[in-house]
């Protein structure tokens, strides 16, 4: 597989009131074309600054983060803002809705800060709303008459509308409740199946499993990587254990 | 009541640069209200404290002292309630320059007193620091009003020339004097001197008089013409001026500038007022889970409110108690420029009720202001707030719909945050189009008044453009108008009558008007008809805006006029602006001659051709016609050449002078000298004198023209500061309020540019209807207030580059204000 996205000697240092706490150090990492990667780790891991750091959400203390063969890492912040829009989709744990928007502007919102709007992108965010069980009654609805799954699926419409080379997902069932969590998770295994490139942050078991591969990080370092079969092509029950066991291993 | 102080100040640590800019703002208002009322009050009393230092007569009746009959004065003893009277008599000259402090002559409207008839005129006390004797006679020692020292820059034992044609009076300043009469300069000379000067002044005697409480001084002066002219003695040249007069003329320049200060001032405090709203309806918004919280732990929502009230009257009472010092060290100011303008002291004392009124009022108001708004916390129940509220839900229609962008998609978002906050737009709309018509109006005053001589050539109701040129009798009109306008340094030159030479009086009206005469009105360059048309036939005639408001008449109405014995009816054709000839009637050539059958034009006004100035024109008309009868019978050319030529000079010299003053149509001389006979006459003088009106008119503007440029100037400048300063408020409370939605968007991959861009974009349709509001308001104001005198030059494409000028600025400091977004992290917002 072809690696899009890659770190060399990736750090990230916070000061903390002349106290410098070290996250994430000297990492390397390749994230692959296709791939869905989860990054899993105890809490103060270091596994959302990760994420922030290779979405080009935050900017690295030291070391560089390549997308393809440009460093992002030496990006200014509009630079950086322009490159998530092009090539980046976000599903926050918080989901992140514009609360002052309707449900078909926040969709929209995040469609025209890549491209201009067209019927054709109008049909595509109706369509993809639609796809994900948003129906037409309820577009003009506003984030807090939603529930929290209606929401997150919104959020992951918005997040893939502009059909980006690289999604990024940070707990994205961490609000939700059972059955919502595992209606957003089939929807992203759909877009994987679709051969979507994902990157999610999870401490979730069940929502690890629906990966490809599974990058343990400790004290900011990575310190196992488990691969896994793509989902539904493999025994659940099997795919659990290995899982399961790596982690034990990793001491989760 | 701690906790209420300690929620206020938490809030107020939490946003320290807008709390610094709305206390900038509170102390701008104290201290421009309390300086400016405080200084009001004594600024007022200045001109009553010099008269009755001066014991100046209250009213004076001037007129020439050869018209003055002491018998006269028995008429007036009997009017009842008239006291003290007094009279004195002195020297006027209208055309005599003074040389300023750059060696520029500048018209110097002068009277001379002797030492004893200043005495007869008010309490003379001279002060003088240099001994009487230390400035000898031959040096022309004066003593000068103590207003003009600082005026002509002028010091004790310093000189100072005074130039009339082409001779020049050199004086030495001896000392200063207070001296209640403002409207021209009176110096006190020798008598040497005054025997001098009596050949080229006009001599006048003034009546001055009091009058007892609840007489009217203006019936008293009526009263006494009448009786005046019914018993023989002359009084048809009589002029008026009482107290009243002056007082109101004393400070005209100061109490603009105190009046345009009050007006910034609230301004400001209305801009304090929506500004107040903003924030805190933001931070009840922004802060409305905490709020819950609060409501949670037992905090009742009166306790809140008033924690924001609280907030809030702190911000005042630090801005009043700073804008108090401001205010004090304002009125100083105020009190100091007036003072140097009339040149005599005023009380420096700060009026401690006007200064306590504004500061406890301001208090009051910010404080009572904020707590009304802050009252909305009731809306929100713990549950409610913790809900972020009900006002964040939306049930209604989405402005805006981003499925229909055609454009810009910043633009789009733009609209659609501005249509969702409808309450802070109309709240913005209404501070902008206050401070848009603040300064708008500005402009156009500042365009009109502040640069000077325009306000007189739009509205003076008299040609200004030209020099007037008054010819001596019998001169051949056509003729000299023919010979004039062929110089090539004439544009064009318009003969007309004497300003004042014809009262026509209209009965039915119980009053008079002066004549204007011109043959077409079309050639004229200052008289602006605001009504109807230029009179073109001899029974139509024009008046002023005055005239038509005082006695109701309109274009189409008739005009009863009597000259001597001649009435004539006219019809009015039209109404012009006037604001130094309110009360004349302007006719044609053939008009006046209904009335005045003998009537030839005795004055023309000279146009000068482009780039030729005045004293090149002065010049030139001297080479071709010769001095004028006025400059050659002063007896101020020097006189050279062989002993005809000498004497031929010297038999002009008083041939103009008899001409001149009395009136004299054709003179012949002969002189023997020896066996030689010279002889000659009045032919070759054309010219009686010269008189340029804009100039005394402008002089006479001058300080107030100067005053409103700066107070103009000083408006726009800190009607600017206060839009920036809202501007800068309301970004903040913006994009605190709007945090989280910011960091979404940033998130997003909007650029920080971009949303800078949607912010300072979002407010540009209120900013737009306010400047048309604004606009339309300031133009409304401006005819509003000359409607007295007729109509202002409004230059539309100026207001309107104004108007883009100041949209630009809006969104440039929108712009800057919300620079703070770059502040915003993504990653803090998402790991909060």
């Amino acid at each position: 597989m072809r690696s899009i996205l890659h770190t060399e000697k990736l750090c990230k240092t916070f000061s903390n009131g002349g106290l410098q706490q070290h996250v994430i150090k000297n990492l390397d990492l390749d994230i692959y074309e296709g791939d869905f990667t989860v990054v899993m780790g105890a809490s103060g891991s270091g596994k959302s600054t990760l994420l922030y750091a290779l979405s080009g959400m935050d900017k690295p203390t030291l070391g560089k983060v390549f997308f393809g063969e440009e460093d992002i890492s030496a990006y200014t912040n509009d630079q950086l803002a322009v490159f998530r829009r092009k090539h980046c989709g976000f599903v926050f744990q918080s989901i992140y809705l514009l609360d002052s928007m309707n449900v078909f502007d926040n969709v929209m919102t995040g469609a025209l800060a890549a491209q201009k709007n067209s019927p054709a992108l109008v049909q595509r965010v109706g369509d993809r709303l639609k796809a994900v069980g948003i129906g037409e009654k309820m577009w003009q609805k506003y984030p807090n008459q939603l529930s929290g799954g209606e929401c997150q699926r919104i959020g992951i419409v918005r997040a893939v509308i502009n059909e980006p080379q690289l999604l990024f997902a940070d707990e994205p069932t961490g609000s939700l409740n059972s059955a919502a969590g595992c209606d957003v998770l089939d929807l992203f295994t759909e877009l994987h199946q679709k051969g979507q490139s994902i990157v999610m942050v999870t401490h979730d078991l069940r929502t690890a499993l629906r990966g490809s591969r599974v990058i343990y990080l400790r004290d900011g370092s990575i310190v196992g990587e488990h691969k896994m079969p793509a989902f539904g092509t493999d025994d659940p029950a099997a795919r659990r254990d290995r899982l399961q066991k790596f982690l034990d291993e990793m001491g989760w | 009541m701690e906790k209420i102080i300690r929620l206020a100040r938490a809030n107020i640590r939490r946003h320290k640069k807008e709390t610094v800019l709305l206390g900038v703002l509170i102390m701008l208002c104290m201290m421009l209200l309390s300086g400016a009322l405080s200084a009001e009050r004594n600024i007022q009393a200045m001109y009553p404290d010099l008269m009755a230092r001066t014991a100046s007569p209250e009213n004076a009746l001037t007129l020439d002292t050869k018209d003055f009959d002491r018998r006269s004065l028995r008429l007036l003893e009997e009017e009842p309630g008239v006291q003290s009277i007094k009279t004195y008599s002195y020297l006027y000259s209208y055309d005599m320059r003074i040389l300023n402090a750059q060696g520029k002559e500048e018209l110097f409207l002068v009277s001379f007193f002797t030492e004893e008839n200043e005495r007869l005129a008010e309490n003379y006390t001279p002060d003088r620091t240099l001994a009487e004797t230390s400035v000898p006679a031959s040096a022309h020692p004066v003593l000068m009003p103590r207003h003009l020292q600082k005026k002509y820059h002028l010091q004790e034992g310093g000189t100072f020339s005074i130039v009339r044609g082409s001779k020049k009076y050199t004086f030495t300043v001896a000392g200063f004097y207070e001296c209640g009469n403002q409207e021209f300069a009176r110096l006190i000379v020798t008598d040497t001197d005054y025997a001098v000067l009596k050949t080229v002044c006009n001599r006048l005697t003034d009546i001055g008089f009091s009058v007892t409480e609840g007489t009217d001084a203006r019936a008293v002066r009526e009263h006494w013409i009448a009786k005046c002219n019914d018993t023989g003695f002359r009084a048809d040249t009589v002029t008026f001026m009482s107290l009243a007069d002056y007082r109101s003329n004393f400070n005209t320049e100061t109490a603009y500038v105190i009046k345009i200060i009050e007006i910034m001032a609230v301004i400001i405090l209305i801009a304090v007022a929506v500004m107040i709203g903003f924030r805190i309806i933001s931070d009840i918004q922004e802060q409305i889970v905490s709020i819950g919280v609060l409501e949670a732990l037992g905090y009742r929502s009166r306790e809140i409110a008033l924690s924001y009230a609280a907030e809030y009257f702190l911000i005042a009472l630090a801005g009043c108690v700073l804008g108090c010092a401001g205010g004090i060290g304002l009125n100083v100011a105020l009190i100091r420029i007036a003072e140097n303008m009339k040149g005599y002291p005023a009380s420096h004392s700060v009026s401690a009720a006007a200064v306590a009124a504004v500061f406890f009022g301001l208090l009051l108001l910010i404080s009572g202001l904020a707590y009304r708004k802050a009252r909305a916390v009731r809306k929100y129940p713990p549950v409610l707030a913790f809900r972020k509220g009900i006002g964040n839900h939306h049930f209604g229609k989405s402005h805006f719909p981003l499925e229909k962008t055609r454009s810009s998609v910043h633009l789009r978002l733009a609209l659609k945050g501005f249509a969702d906050r409808a309450r802070q737009n109309i709240g913005l709309t209404f501070v902008m189009s206050i401070t848009t018509f603040a300064v708008v109006l500005s402009f156009i005053l500042y365009s009109f008044l502040g640069k000077g001589v325009n306000v007189i050539t739009s509205l003076a109701g008299h040609e200004m453009n030209a020099l007037e040129i008054t010819v001596m009798t019998g001169i051949d009109c056509d003729a000299f108008k023919a010979e004039l306008e062929a110089m090539p340094e004439i544009r064009k030159a318009l003969p007309t009558c004497d300003m004042g030479k014809y009262t026509l009086t209209a009965p039915e009206l119980n009053t008079e008007f002066q004549a204007d005469v011109f043959r077409d009105y079309a050639q004229t360059e200052n008289i602006h008809p605001i009504e109807g048309r230029f009179p073109q036939h001899d029974n139509e005639l024009m008046i002023s805006k005055q005239s038509s408001a005082r006695y109701q008449l309109k274009t189409g109405d008739t005009v009863r006029l009597k000259y001597d014995s001649i009435v004539q009816d006219y019809l009015v054709t039209g109404v012009v602006t006037a604001l130094v000839n309110a009360e004349n009637v302007y006719l044609t050539e053939d008009g006046i001659r209904r009335i005045n059958p003998t009537y030839v034009p005795t004055t023309f006004l000279v146009y000068p051709a482009e780039g030729v100035d005045e004293n090149t024109l002065r010049a030139v008309l001297d080479r071709r016609f010769g001095k004028s009868a006025q400059n050659l019978g002063s007896g101020e050319e020097e006189i050279t050449g062989s002993y005809e030529e000498r004497i031929r000079a010297r038999a002009e010299q008083v041939m103009a002078a008899v001409m001149e003053q009395n009136g004299a149509a054709h003179v012949e001389y002969a002189i023997v000298s020896g066996d030689t006979v010279i002889a000659g006459n009045s032919d070759s003088i054309k010219i009686k004198a010269f008189f340029n009106m804009s100039e005394l008119v402008y002089s006479a503007m001058a300080s107030l023209c100067s005053a409103v440029n700066i107070t103009t100037k000083l408006f726009m400048a800190m009607s600017a500061a206060v839009v920036m300063m809202i501007l800068s408020i309301l970004m903040a409370s913006e994009i605190r309020r709007q945090r989280r939605e910011l960091g979404i968007m940033k998130g997003l991959g909007y650029t920080s540019k971009e949303l800078m861009l949607q912010l300072a974009f979002r407010i540009m349709p209120a900013a737009l209807l306010a400047v048309v509001i604004g606009t339309v308001l300031s133009v409304g104001a401006t005819k509003l207030l000359v409607s007295a005198v007729g109509v202002v030059p409004i230059h539309l494409p100026q207001i309107i580059v104004l108007d883009l000028l100041i949209l630009a600025f809006c969104f440039g400091c929108a712009w800057l204000g919300a620079g703070r977004i770059k502040k915003i992290s993504v990653c803090e917002l998402m790991t909060e």
